[in-house]
């Protein structure tokens, strides 16, 4: 199945557009596409999608705005956003 | 020698020219540390009740704090603390940049003026020297000129400066003090407070070497530690690349974005004001405050039409907002300009951009007519009659200019019909770009604070709530909150959260520490802020003391407020935000007022306040406050 990646941040910065598509597996969660993402950007995404010393995801995602977790399963064409974690300016 | 701190606090009177300094022991110090809780000691003990906050007998303190100055991150801020013109209660608004550290260096913790010079003046301090000069010749020049001018007659290129433009000079109520022209002690109208005593400036030149610690070995170590780690903070790494503006395109994503002063929560094309569009266009560098690796600070250009002068920095997340989609604009550049005129005229961004998306409101509901705003078609999206309006303000030009000026409160009242539903205030101070109907406890923070419209009362809801990171959940175990809550619930679980991360934002603000880089969301933890503090100033300190201090400065500003005749009523929301907030692709968000009165009362017991909001006696001799019984009781 086809999603969409909606890139914001330090993601947009770095991978240059503001939207990719991804194709996953039919059953893949939101984990499963960050991880994706990393093998397919991995310098790209370097110290970005997961902390360097621990391995946790310390991100935000939001889907077809709906805030969710990481375990949230995605369907085809799904738009997914990936936001660091900010509360307040 | 004391280590840390300097053990003298200089007070000048500007109406009998007199200079004094007051030096207090150690355990003053470890009570008051500095910051908004050593302000509110000298608001309490040397003013009055019902001082007029223009007149000569209120009191402006500058304070740095016991960890000031140290060669770290996050310790490099200043508060000031007064009496508001814009809301008649305590004020303690806090800047970061280089002003606290100088100050520390030249000799002193804290200035506290009073009075009013007969004539405009300056203060300029040099290694415990003070001198009150003429600034006639300084009056009516913008921040930035003023500062090159005072730089150059003193022939001190690094000195630094709080100053004001001519906003301050014309007490526009919220007013605010700046230093390097762009580090602002925005909210409240300081700088009102500092034109009413015909103060331009307040330049300071020290030493570093005046200033011991206790253990710099430790401090270093901490602060090399700190500089390897940031960049691993994934809150700490966005606000590098993109500053507070990273925050606009979360506020877009859950269609949170206080849009047309605060109807909606969207406007189309809202992401050309977010921090990822600044660097990709008009920004050209990032900056830093004293001894801070976290480089928050933006810098902007821009060409024709606006020129935007980089001299004056960039804008913010609140600002972006303000001038931003709360107006209507989705023009960068032109919320860009917005920025650089206030920091020219010394304007808080928050409350100017508020008062003209209030005006404009108003405008487009029939109670304002063109005439009545000088000819300016104030529509929202008129970007022209934006930048129009700030200049008015900051010289009272008009009669909108001048309505405004007064903040939305006083606006609303004299304008009548119903425009107070359009003031979106609390206490008298515009609220900051943060809805209450997605977060409570900033909800909470806005309507029985001791600020009035101040977003930076607690940690925002959404650090804690179901999908925050883990590891912000488990930085913040160590102030006893361990469960997750959502940020729209508004039950006891949330009240008890807002009771203990207000005593934490409180000591933050007396020890004037940035939020950017300590826990529970940033990079320092606590343990390491205790370390810092330990090694500054040689105590045995604990979290469990500075949680305290905390409570004793919300408590000694609620007793100043109380004195003031703030009650329990007074603590309320805007009725705005009892209405829906609807979304286009979201859940929509509603606040049930019963449930957020109810709140209010709770953490009024939690706090161990009588149901009119006057602290107990218990408490503040349990806070070793006792002194400040007499002055409500």
């Amino acid at each position: 199945m086809k999603i969409i990646l909606i890139l914001k941040s330090i993601l947009k910065m770095n991978i240059g557009k503001p939207q990719l598509e991804m194709e996953l597996v039919e059953g893949s969660t939101v984990m499963d596409a960050v991880k994706q993402l990393q093998s397919e950007y991995r310098e790209e995404t370097e110290g970005f999608l997961f902390d360097r010393k621990t391995g946790d995801c310390y991100l935000l995602f939001v889907v077809n705005r709906k805030q969710v977790k990481s375990d949230h399963v995605l369907e085809g064409d799904d738009r997914l956003t990936i936001l660091p974690p900010l509360a307040g300016g | 020698m004391p280590y840390g701190y300097n053990g003298k606090i200089l007070k000048v009177d500007l109406t009998t020219k007199k200079i004094t300094i007051d030096e207090h022991d150690e355990v003053w110090y470890r009570t008051y540390m500095g910051g908004g809780c050593l302000g509110a000691y000298y608001l309490l003990n040397e003013m009055e009740a019902d001082v007029d906050p223009l007149g000569p007998d209120n009191l402006l303190v500058m304070a740095a704090s016991v960890m000031t100055g140290a060669p770290a991150a996050g310790v490099s801020r200043h508060a000031v603390i007064t009496k508001s013109p814009l809301t008649n209660m305590f004020l303690d608004s806090q800047a970061g940049g280089w002003w606290a550290p100088e100050l520390k260096f030249s000799g002193f913790d804290a200035i506290v003026v009073k009075g009013k010079s007969e004539k405009p003046c300056y203060l300029w301090i040099k290694n415990g020297e003070v001198e009150i000069k003429d600034a006639t010749h300084l009056w009516g020049k913008i921040s930035g000129e003023a500062q090159e001018t005072i730089r150059e007659e003193l022939d001190e290129p690094r000195a630094r400066m709080l100053m004001i433009g001519q906003a301050g000079e014309n007490l526009v109520k919220y007013a605010c003090i700046l230093n390097e022209c762009k580090h602002a002690n925005g909210r409240g109208g300081s700088g009102a407070v500092m034109g009413s005593k015909n103060l331009k400036a307040v330049v300071v030149k020290g030493d570093k070497a005046n200033l011991e610690f206790a253990d710099k070995k430790s401090i270093v170590e901490l602060a090399k530690w700190f500089s390897d780690s940031f960049m691993d903070n994934p809150a700490n790494k966005s606000g590098y690349y993109f500053g507070s503006a990273d925050y606009l395109s979360h506020q877009t994503e859950w269609e949170e974005l206080p849009t047309y002063n605060f109807k909606e929560g969207n406007i189309k094309d809202a992401e050309n004001l977010s921090g990822t569009t600044m660097a990709e266009t008009i920004l050209t560098k990032r900056e830093r405050c004293y001894a801070c690796p976290v480089t928050c600070k933006r810098v902007v250009q821009t060409g024709e039409p606006y020129n935007v002068d980089p001299f004056y920095g960039g804008p913010e997340y609140e600002t972006l907002s303000a001038f931003g989609s709360d107006c209507g604009i989705v023009d960068l550049e032109v919320v860009a300009k917005a920025n650089e005129l206030c920091n020219k005229y010394s304007l808080d961004t928050i409350s100017t951009g508020a008062s003209i998306a209030f005006a404009m409101e108003c405008y487009e509901n029939g109670l304002l007519t063109k005439e009545d705003c000088d000819g300016i078609d104030l529509k929202f999206g008129n970007a022209e009659a934006v930048l129009e309006l700030i200049d008015r303000i900051a010289f009272r030009k008009g009669n909108i200019g001048n309505l405004l000026a007064e903040g939305t409160r006083i606006a609303s009242e004299k304008i009548g019909n119903g425009a107070d539903k359009y003031a979106i205030h609390c206490k008298g101070m515009e609220v900051a770009l943060h809805d209450p109907r997605v977060k409570t406890g900033v909800g909470m923070g806005y309507a029985a604070g001791q600020i009035g419209g101040d977003h930076v009362v607690v940690e925002h809801d959404n650090d804690f709530d179901e999908f925050a990171p883990e590891i912000f959940v488990e930085q913040v175990k160590c102030l006893g909150i361990l469960r997750r809550i959502p940020s729209k619930n508004i039950g006891p679980e949330k009240v008890r959260n807002f009771c203990y991360l207000q005593n934490h934002f409180s000591f933050f603000d007396s020890l004037t520490l940035c939020v950017l880089t300590f826990a529970p969301v940033r990079t320092f933890k606590m343990k390491h802020l205790i370390k810092l503090l330990d090694a500054i100033t040689g105590w045995e300190n604990s979290l469990w003391e500075v949680m305290k201090l905390g409570e004793r400065r919300t408590n000694l500003a609620k007793v100043f407020n109380y004195r003031e005749g703030i009650r329990r009523e007074n603590d309320m929301l805007p009725e705005r935000f009892y209405e829906e907030l609807k979304k286009e692709e979201m859940d929509s968000a509603i606040l049930d007022k019963k449930e957020f009165n109810e709140a209010i009362d709770l953490m009024y017991e939690m706090m161990n306040w009588e149901e009119d909001g006057r602290p107990r006696k218990a408490k503040l001799h349990e806070l070793d406050v006792g002194w400040a019984i007499e002055k409500i009781y």
